[in-house]
Protein backbone atom coordinates (compact mmCIF):
# COMPACT_ATOMS: atom_id res chain seq x y z
CA UNK A 1 0.00 0.00 0.00
CA UNK A 2 1.26 3.42 -0.84
CA UNK A 3 0.19 5.93 1.73
CA UNK A 4 0.43 9.64 1.12
CA UNK A 5 3.28 9.95 3.61
CA UNK A 6 5.35 7.27 1.86
CA UNK A 7 4.77 8.85 -1.55
CA UNK A 8 5.67 12.28 -0.19
CA UNK A 9 8.89 10.86 1.25
CA UNK A 10 9.77 9.33 -2.12
CA UNK A 11 9.12 12.65 -3.86
CA UNK A 12 11.37 14.43 -1.36
CA UNK A 13 14.17 11.96 -2.10
CA UNK A 14 13.59 12.31 -5.84
CA UNK A 15 13.91 16.08 -5.45
CA UNK A 16 17.40 15.43 -4.05
CA UNK A 17 18.26 13.39 -7.12
CA UNK A 18 17.56 9.95 -5.69
CA UNK A 19 16.77 7.93 -8.80
CA UNK A 20 15.98 4.76 -6.86
CA UNK A 21 13.27 6.62 -4.95
CA UNK A 22 11.94 8.06 -8.19
CA UNK A 23 11.75 4.57 -9.67
CA UNK A 24 9.90 3.40 -6.57
CA UNK A 25 7.49 6.34 -6.95
CA UNK A 26 6.95 5.39 -10.58
CA UNK A 27 6.29 1.76 -9.70
CA UNK A 28 3.71 2.73 -7.12
CA UNK A 29 1.88 5.35 -9.17
CA UNK A 30 2.29 4.61 -12.89
CA UNK A 31 -0.60 2.14 -13.29
CA UNK A 32 -2.97 4.68 -11.77
CA UNK A 33 -1.62 7.57 -13.84
CA UNK A 34 -1.62 5.53 -17.03
CA UNK A 35 -5.24 4.54 -16.41
CA UNK A 36 -6.34 8.12 -15.76
CA UNK A 37 -4.60 9.37 -18.91
CA UNK A 38 -5.81 6.44 -21.03
CA UNK A 39 -9.37 7.07 -19.93
CA UNK A 40 -9.14 10.64 -21.20
CA UNK A 41 -7.20 9.99 -24.40
CA UNK A 42 -8.63 6.59 -25.29
CA UNK A 43 -5.52 5.50 -27.17
CA UNK A 44 -2.53 3.71 -25.68
CA UNK A 45 0.19 5.30 -27.82
CA UNK A 46 -0.96 8.80 -26.94
CA UNK A 47 -1.35 7.83 -23.30
CA UNK A 48 2.20 6.46 -23.19
CA UNK A 49 3.58 9.72 -24.61
CA UNK A 50 1.69 11.79 -22.09
CA UNK A 51 2.62 9.60 -19.10
CA UNK A 52 6.26 9.82 -20.12
CA UNK A 53 5.99 13.62 -20.20
CA UNK A 54 4.25 13.59 -16.84
CA UNK A 55 7.00 11.64 -15.07
CA UNK A 56 9.71 13.81 -16.59
CA UNK A 57 7.82 16.79 -15.19
CA UNK A 58 7.45 15.12 -11.79
CA UNK A 59 11.19 14.47 -11.68
CA UNK A 60 11.98 18.11 -12.50
CA UNK A 61 9.33 19.61 -10.24
CA UNK A 62 9.64 17.22 -7.30
CA UNK A 63 11.17 19.96 -5.17
CA UNK A 64 8.08 22.10 -5.74
CA UNK A 65 5.74 19.52 -4.27
CA UNK A 66 4.18 21.00 -1.14
CA UNK A 67 2.38 18.51 1.06
CA UNK A 68 0.49 21.30 2.80
CA UNK A 69 -1.24 22.22 -0.48
CA UNK A 70 -1.97 18.83 -2.03
CA UNK A 71 -1.44 15.14 -1.41
CA UNK A 72 1.22 13.50 -3.60
CA UNK A 73 -1.35 11.61 -5.63
CA UNK A 74 -3.56 14.66 -6.15
CA UNK A 75 -0.50 16.57 -7.29
CA UNK A 76 0.59 13.90 -9.74
CA UNK A 77 -2.85 13.06 -11.12
CA UNK A 78 -3.55 16.76 -11.59
CA UNK A 79 -0.39 17.09 -13.70
CA UNK A 80 -1.42 13.97 -15.63
CA UNK A 81 -5.01 15.12 -16.23
CA UNK A 82 -3.83 18.55 -17.34
CA UNK A 83 -1.38 17.11 -19.84
CA UNK A 84 -3.91 14.58 -21.12
CA UNK A 85 -6.61 17.22 -21.63
CA UNK A 86 -4.12 19.60 -23.28
CA UNK A 87 -3.24 16.78 -25.65
CA UNK A 88 -6.90 15.99 -26.28
CA UNK A 89 -7.71 19.62 -27.05
CA UNK A 90 -4.82 19.88 -29.49
CA UNK A 91 -6.28 17.05 -31.53
CA UNK A 92 -9.07 17.75 -33.92
CA UNK A 93 -11.06 14.60 -33.43
CA UNK A 94 -11.69 12.48 -30.42
CA UNK A 95 -11.26 8.72 -30.81
CA UNK A 96 -14.37 6.66 -30.15
CA UNK A 97 -15.25 4.70 -27.05
CA UNK A 98 -12.39 5.50 -24.69
CA UNK A 99 -14.22 4.04 -21.72
CA UNK A 100 -14.50 0.63 -23.31
CA UNK A 101 -10.86 0.68 -24.31
CA UNK A 102 -9.81 1.54 -20.81
CA UNK A 103 -11.97 -1.20 -19.38
CA UNK A 104 -10.66 -3.84 -21.78
CA UNK A 105 -7.06 -3.42 -20.81
CA UNK A 106 -7.60 -3.00 -17.10
CA UNK A 107 -4.81 -4.41 -15.03
CA UNK A 108 -5.56 -6.46 -11.97
CA UNK A 109 -2.79 -5.07 -9.78
CA UNK A 110 -4.27 -4.29 -6.36
CA UNK A 111 -3.47 -0.60 -6.44
CA UNK A 112 -6.92 0.80 -7.03
CA UNK A 113 -7.53 2.08 -3.56
CA UNK A 114 -3.94 2.45 -2.50
CA UNK A 115 -3.49 5.73 -4.31
CA UNK A 116 -6.66 7.44 -3.33
CA UNK A 117 -5.93 10.30 -0.97
CA UNK A 118 -7.68 8.46 1.75
CA UNK A 119 -10.29 5.77 1.75
CA UNK A 120 -12.52 8.20 3.56
CA UNK A 121 -12.24 10.82 0.83
CA UNK A 122 -13.14 8.32 -1.85
CA UNK A 123 -16.11 7.01 0.08
CA UNK A 124 -17.28 10.56 0.71
CA UNK A 125 -17.06 11.66 -2.90
CA UNK A 126 -19.07 8.68 -4.07
CA UNK A 127 -21.68 9.07 -1.39
CA UNK A 128 -22.04 12.70 -2.40
CA UNK A 129 -22.29 11.84 -6.11
CA UNK A 130 -24.96 9.27 -5.30
CA UNK A 131 -27.01 11.98 -3.60
CA UNK A 132 -27.06 14.16 -6.72
CA UNK A 133 -29.73 13.85 -9.36
CA UNK A 134 -28.56 11.05 -11.67
CA UNK A 135 -28.24 13.29 -14.73
CA UNK A 136 -26.14 15.78 -12.78
CA UNK A 137 -23.86 13.04 -11.47
CA UNK A 138 -23.55 11.42 -14.90
CA UNK A 139 -22.65 14.74 -16.53
CA UNK A 140 -19.97 15.48 -13.92
CA UNK A 141 -18.48 12.02 -14.28
CA UNK A 142 -18.36 12.23 -18.09
CA UNK A 143 -16.66 15.62 -17.98
CA UNK A 144 -14.11 14.51 -15.41
CA UNK A 145 -13.23 11.06 -16.70
CA UNK A 146 -13.40 11.62 -20.43
CA UNK A 147 -12.19 15.21 -20.68
CA UNK A 148 -15.22 16.17 -22.77
CA UNK A 149 -16.20 19.80 -23.28
CA UNK A 150 -19.75 20.89 -22.54
CA UNK A 151 -20.37 21.09 -26.27
CA UNK A 152 -19.09 17.58 -26.94
CA UNK A 153 -21.04 16.01 -24.11
CA UNK A 154 -24.20 17.93 -25.02
CA UNK A 155 -23.95 16.71 -28.62
CA UNK A 156 -23.30 13.13 -27.52
CA UNK A 157 -26.20 13.02 -25.10
CA UNK A 158 -28.60 15.10 -27.19
CA UNK A 159 -29.03 17.77 -24.51
CA UNK A 160 -28.89 21.54 -25.05
CA UNK A 161 -25.50 22.95 -24.01
CA UNK A 162 -27.09 25.42 -21.60
CA UNK A 163 -28.99 22.67 -19.84
CA UNK A 164 -25.93 20.49 -19.51
CA UNK A 165 -23.85 23.37 -18.22
CA UNK A 166 -26.53 24.09 -15.64
CA UNK A 167 -26.59 20.43 -14.50
CA UNK A 168 -22.83 20.41 -14.03
CA UNK A 169 -22.59 23.80 -12.31
CA UNK A 170 -25.47 23.19 -9.93
CA UNK A 171 -24.51 19.58 -9.31
CA UNK A 172 -20.89 20.32 -8.54
CA UNK A 173 -21.85 23.12 -6.17
CA UNK A 174 -24.06 20.70 -4.25
CA UNK A 175 -21.18 18.24 -4.34
CA UNK A 176 -18.80 20.78 -2.83
CA UNK A 177 -21.24 21.76 -0.09
CA UNK A 178 -21.83 18.11 0.77
CA UNK A 179 -18.10 17.37 0.77
CA UNK A 180 -17.56 20.24 3.17
CA UNK A 181 -20.25 18.82 5.46
CA UNK A 182 -18.59 15.39 5.19
CA UNK A 183 -15.28 16.92 6.20
CA UNK A 184 -16.90 18.32 9.35
CA UNK A 185 -18.27 14.99 10.47
CA UNK B 1 -23.21 33.31 -5.10
CA UNK B 2 -25.18 34.74 -8.03
CA UNK B 3 -28.27 32.77 -8.91
CA UNK B 4 -28.94 32.02 -12.55
CA UNK B 5 -32.53 32.91 -13.21
CA UNK B 6 -32.41 31.71 -16.77
CA UNK B 7 -32.52 27.97 -16.02
CA UNK B 8 -34.96 26.02 -18.17
CA UNK B 9 -38.19 25.17 -16.43
CA UNK B 10 -38.31 21.78 -14.80
CA UNK B 11 -34.53 21.64 -14.43
CA UNK B 12 -32.86 21.11 -11.06
CA UNK B 13 -33.00 24.35 -9.17
CA UNK B 14 -30.53 25.81 -6.77
CA UNK B 15 -27.66 28.24 -6.98
CA UNK B 16 -25.43 28.12 -10.02
CA UNK B 17 -21.87 29.33 -10.26
CA UNK B 18 -21.03 32.12 -12.65
CA UNK B 19 -18.01 34.13 -13.69
CA UNK B 20 -14.61 33.36 -12.24
CA UNK B 21 -15.96 30.85 -9.72
CA UNK B 22 -17.39 28.78 -12.56
CA UNK B 23 -14.25 29.25 -14.67
CA UNK B 24 -11.98 27.92 -11.91
CA UNK B 25 -14.23 24.89 -11.43
CA UNK B 26 -14.42 24.26 -15.17
CA UNK B 27 -10.66 24.42 -15.60
CA UNK B 28 -10.23 21.86 -12.81
CA UNK B 29 -13.04 19.67 -14.14
CA UNK B 30 -11.52 19.80 -17.63
CA UNK B 31 -14.56 20.94 -19.64
CA UNK B 32 -13.19 24.10 -21.18
CA UNK B 33 -12.66 24.14 -24.93
CA UNK B 34 -9.17 24.86 -26.19
CA UNK B 35 -9.11 28.64 -26.28
CA UNK B 36 -11.00 29.15 -23.03
CA UNK B 37 -8.68 26.61 -21.43
CA UNK B 38 -5.55 28.42 -22.62
CA UNK B 39 -6.86 31.73 -21.37
CA UNK B 40 -7.71 30.23 -17.98
CA UNK B 41 -4.28 28.59 -17.74
CA UNK B 42 -2.66 31.97 -18.39
CA UNK B 43 -4.71 33.48 -15.60
CA UNK B 44 -3.55 30.73 -13.28
CA UNK B 45 0.02 31.72 -14.06
CA UNK B 46 -0.51 35.34 -13.05
CA UNK B 47 -3.33 35.39 -10.48
CA UNK B 48 -2.56 33.58 -7.21
CA UNK B 49 -6.16 33.86 -6.00
CA UNK B 50 -7.50 32.27 -9.17
CA UNK B 51 -4.85 29.59 -8.97
CA UNK B 52 -5.81 28.80 -5.38
CA UNK B 53 -9.46 28.48 -6.39
CA UNK B 54 -8.56 26.06 -9.19
CA UNK B 55 -6.41 24.04 -6.79
CA UNK B 56 -9.28 23.79 -4.31
CA UNK B 57 -11.46 22.26 -7.01
CA UNK B 58 -8.67 19.92 -8.10
CA UNK B 59 -8.36 18.64 -4.55
CA UNK B 60 -12.11 18.25 -4.22
CA UNK B 61 -12.40 16.26 -7.45
CA UNK B 62 -9.25 14.17 -7.10
CA UNK B 63 -10.84 11.34 -5.07
CA UNK B 64 -12.90 10.54 -8.17
CA UNK B 65 -9.74 9.06 -9.66
CA UNK B 66 -10.03 6.24 -7.14
CA UNK B 67 -12.76 5.03 -9.49
CA UNK B 68 -10.39 4.40 -12.35
CA UNK B 69 -9.00 0.86 -12.34
CA UNK B 70 -5.22 0.83 -12.73
CA UNK B 71 -3.80 -0.15 -16.11
CA UNK B 72 -0.18 -1.31 -16.24
CA UNK B 73 1.85 0.86 -18.63
CA UNK B 74 4.10 -0.92 -21.13
CA UNK B 75 7.36 -2.24 -19.70
CA UNK B 76 9.47 0.05 -21.90
CA UNK B 77 7.98 3.25 -20.56
CA UNK B 78 10.26 3.47 -17.55
CA UNK B 79 13.36 3.15 -19.74
CA UNK B 80 12.17 6.09 -21.82
CA UNK B 81 11.55 8.19 -18.71
CA UNK B 82 14.88 7.18 -17.24
CA UNK B 83 16.73 8.18 -20.40
CA UNK B 84 15.04 11.58 -20.42
CA UNK B 85 15.71 12.31 -16.77
CA UNK B 86 19.25 10.96 -16.58
CA UNK B 87 21.94 13.33 -15.27
CA UNK B 88 23.79 15.11 -18.04
CA UNK B 89 27.01 13.18 -17.61
CA UNK B 90 25.47 9.76 -17.05
CA UNK B 91 26.02 7.13 -19.76
CA UNK B 92 22.31 7.07 -20.57
CA UNK B 93 22.34 10.77 -21.40
CA UNK B 94 25.58 10.59 -23.31
CA UNK B 95 23.97 8.01 -25.57
CA UNK B 96 21.21 10.43 -26.58
CA UNK B 97 21.43 11.97 -30.03
CA UNK B 98 23.63 15.06 -30.11
CA UNK B 99 20.72 17.25 -31.16
CA UNK B 100 18.82 16.50 -27.97
CA UNK B 101 18.16 19.90 -26.47
CA UNK B 102 16.21 21.48 -23.70
CA UNK B 103 13.52 22.52 -26.16
CA UNK B 104 13.18 19.05 -27.57
CA UNK B 105 13.05 17.44 -24.18
CA UNK B 106 9.96 19.45 -23.34
CA UNK B 107 6.72 17.64 -23.35
CA UNK B 108 5.17 20.09 -25.76
CA UNK B 109 7.62 19.58 -28.50
CA UNK B 110 7.54 15.82 -28.63
CA UNK B 111 5.55 14.33 -31.45
CA UNK B 112 6.32 17.17 -33.77
CA UNK B 113 8.97 17.17 -36.46
CA UNK B 114 12.20 17.95 -34.67
CA UNK B 115 14.71 18.12 -37.45
CA UNK B 116 16.13 21.50 -36.53
CA UNK B 117 19.78 21.81 -35.60
CA UNK B 118 20.40 22.85 -32.04
CA UNK B 119 21.68 26.40 -31.85
CA UNK B 120 23.30 26.85 -28.49
CA UNK B 121 22.67 30.29 -27.00
CA UNK B 122 21.29 31.57 -30.27
CA UNK B 123 20.15 35.14 -29.91
CA UNK B 124 17.45 36.79 -31.91
CA UNK B 125 16.55 40.41 -31.96
CA UNK B 126 12.99 41.61 -32.22
CA UNK B 127 13.07 45.04 -33.76
CA UNK B 128 10.47 47.46 -32.54
CA UNK B 129 10.17 51.12 -33.46
CA UNK B 130 11.72 53.21 -30.74
CA UNK B 131 9.00 54.88 -28.66
CA UNK B 132 11.03 58.08 -28.42
CA UNK B 133 13.97 59.65 -30.26
CA UNK B 134 17.24 58.07 -29.28
CA UNK B 135 19.12 59.71 -26.46
CA UNK B 136 22.85 60.01 -26.97
CA UNK B 137 24.03 56.39 -26.68
CA UNK B 138 27.34 57.28 -25.02
CA UNK B 139 25.46 58.78 -22.11
CA UNK B 140 23.05 55.88 -21.93
CA UNK B 141 25.88 53.49 -21.15
CA UNK B 142 26.25 55.02 -17.73
CA UNK B 143 22.59 54.76 -16.74
CA UNK B 144 20.30 53.10 -19.23
CA UNK B 145 16.72 53.91 -18.19
CA UNK B 146 14.67 50.95 -17.03
CA UNK B 147 16.16 48.11 -18.98
CA UNK B 148 13.78 45.21 -18.38
CA UNK B 149 14.54 41.52 -18.31
CA UNK B 150 12.53 38.33 -17.92
CA UNK B 151 13.47 34.69 -17.64
CA UNK B 152 10.91 32.62 -19.49
CA UNK B 153 10.53 29.12 -18.08
CA UNK B 154 8.40 26.12 -18.90
CA UNK B 155 5.65 24.97 -16.59
CA UNK B 156 8.10 22.62 -14.94
CA UNK B 157 10.56 25.43 -14.24
CA UNK B 158 12.97 24.60 -17.04
CA UNK B 159 14.44 27.91 -18.28
CA UNK B 160 13.83 28.33 -22.01
CA UNK B 161 14.44 31.94 -22.94
CA UNK B 162 15.90 35.09 -21.51
CA UNK B 163 14.28 38.32 -22.69
CA UNK B 164 15.73 41.80 -22.40
CA UNK B 165 13.79 44.92 -23.35
CA UNK B 166 15.72 48.07 -24.14
CA UNK B 167 13.33 51.04 -24.13
CA UNK B 168 15.95 53.32 -25.68
CA UNK B 169 16.28 51.19 -28.75
CA UNK B 170 12.75 49.81 -28.58
CA UNK B 171 13.98 46.27 -28.98
CA UNK B 172 13.42 42.99 -27.24
CA UNK B 173 16.32 40.57 -27.40
CA UNK B 174 15.45 36.95 -26.77
CA UNK B 175 18.20 34.51 -26.01
CA UNK B 176 17.14 30.92 -26.47
CA UNK B 177 18.78 27.85 -25.04
CA UNK B 178 18.30 26.22 -28.42
CA UNK B 179 16.23 26.54 -31.52
CA UNK B 180 13.67 24.26 -33.02
CA UNK B 181 12.14 23.52 -36.36
CA UNK B 182 8.79 22.01 -37.09
CA UNK B 183 6.34 22.28 -39.90
CA UNK B 184 3.04 22.93 -38.15
CA UNK B 185 3.53 25.38 -35.33
CA UNK B 186 5.34 28.64 -34.64
CA UNK B 187 6.15 30.25 -31.29
CA UNK B 188 4.34 33.53 -30.65
CA UNK B 189 5.37 36.04 -27.99
CA UNK B 190 2.73 37.71 -25.81
CA UNK B 191 2.77 40.39 -23.16
CA UNK B 192 0.19 40.36 -20.39
CA UNK B 193 -0.35 43.31 -18.08
CA UNK B 194 -2.32 42.70 -14.90
CA UNK B 195 -5.74 41.40 -15.82
CA UNK B 196 -5.55 42.64 -19.41
CA UNK B 197 -5.89 40.17 -22.23
CA UNK B 198 -2.62 38.89 -23.70
CA UNK B 199 -1.31 41.18 -26.42
CA UNK B 200 0.73 39.73 -29.24
CA UNK B 201 4.29 40.94 -29.72
CA UNK B 202 4.48 38.84 -32.84
CA UNK B 203 5.48 35.46 -34.12
CA UNK B 204 9.04 34.49 -33.25
CA UNK B 205 11.18 32.93 -35.91
CA UNK B 206 14.03 31.56 -33.88
CA UNK B 207 17.36 32.53 -35.33
CA UNK B 208 15.95 35.43 -37.38
CA UNK B 209 15.18 39.04 -36.45
CA UNK B 210 11.49 39.83 -36.41
CA UNK B 211 10.09 43.31 -36.85
CA UNK B 212 7.13 44.11 -34.63
CA UNK B 213 4.44 46.75 -34.94
CA UNK B 214 4.36 49.89 -32.84
CA UNK B 215 1.66 48.44 -30.61
CA UNK B 216 4.11 45.70 -29.69
CA UNK B 217 5.95 48.08 -27.39
CA UNK B 218 2.80 48.90 -25.44
CA UNK B 219 2.49 47.06 -22.18
CA UNK B 220 6.13 46.00 -22.05
CA UNK B 221 6.81 47.31 -18.55
CA UNK B 222 7.86 46.06 -15.12
CA UNK B 223 5.54 43.44 -13.68
CA UNK B 224 4.10 42.49 -17.06
CA UNK B 225 4.30 38.84 -18.05
CA UNK B 226 5.91 37.60 -21.22
CA UNK B 227 4.58 34.31 -22.53
CA UNK B 228 5.32 32.12 -25.53
CA UNK B 229 2.61 29.94 -27.04
CA UNK B 230 2.71 27.58 -29.99
CA UNK B 231 0.43 28.72 -32.77
CA UNK B 232 -0.50 27.74 -36.31
CA UNK B 233 1.74 29.08 -39.07
CA UNK B 234 1.26 32.81 -39.37
CA UNK B 235 0.32 33.22 -35.73
CA UNK B 236 -2.83 32.91 -33.68
CA UNK B 237 -5.91 33.22 -35.88
CA UNK B 238 -7.91 34.79 -33.04
CA UNK B 239 -5.51 37.38 -31.65
CA UNK B 240 -5.35 35.42 -28.41
CA UNK B 241 -3.19 32.39 -27.54
CA UNK B 242 -4.77 29.23 -28.92
CA UNK B 243 -1.94 26.73 -28.55
CA UNK B 244 -0.01 25.42 -25.56
CA UNK B 245 1.75 28.06 -23.49
CA UNK B 246 5.31 26.76 -23.34
CA UNK B 247 7.06 29.47 -21.38
CA UNK B 248 6.22 32.38 -19.12
CA UNK B 249 8.24 34.95 -17.18
CA UNK B 250 7.78 38.28 -15.36
CA UNK B 251 9.50 41.43 -16.61
CA UNK B 252 11.51 43.26 -13.98
CA UNK B 253 14.00 46.12 -14.05
CA UNK B 254 17.60 45.02 -14.43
Amino acid sequence: MSGAAELAALLAKAADGDRVAFRDFYDRTSAKLFAVVLRILGERGEAEDVVQEVYVTIWRKAAEFDSTRASPITWTTTIARNRAIDRLRSKKLRPAAPLDDAGMVADSAPLADALVDSARGAVAVHRVLAELEPKQAAAIRSCYFEGLTYEELAARDGVPVGTLKSWVRRGILKMRDAMEREACR
Amino acid sequence: MPVNTGAPQGEPQGPEMTGDAALAMELALGVLAREERRAAQLRMAREPAFRAEVERWQALLAPLDGDTAPVAPPAGLWAAIEAETAPALAPAAAALPAKQSIWESLAFWRGMALAGPALAAGALVLLMPAPAPLVAPQVAVAAPPSLLAARLAAEDGTPLLAATYDPLRGTVVLTAAATRDDADLVPQLWVIEGSEKPRSLGVITLGQPVALGVSGALGVRPGAILAVSLEPLGGSPTGQPTGPVVATGVLSPV
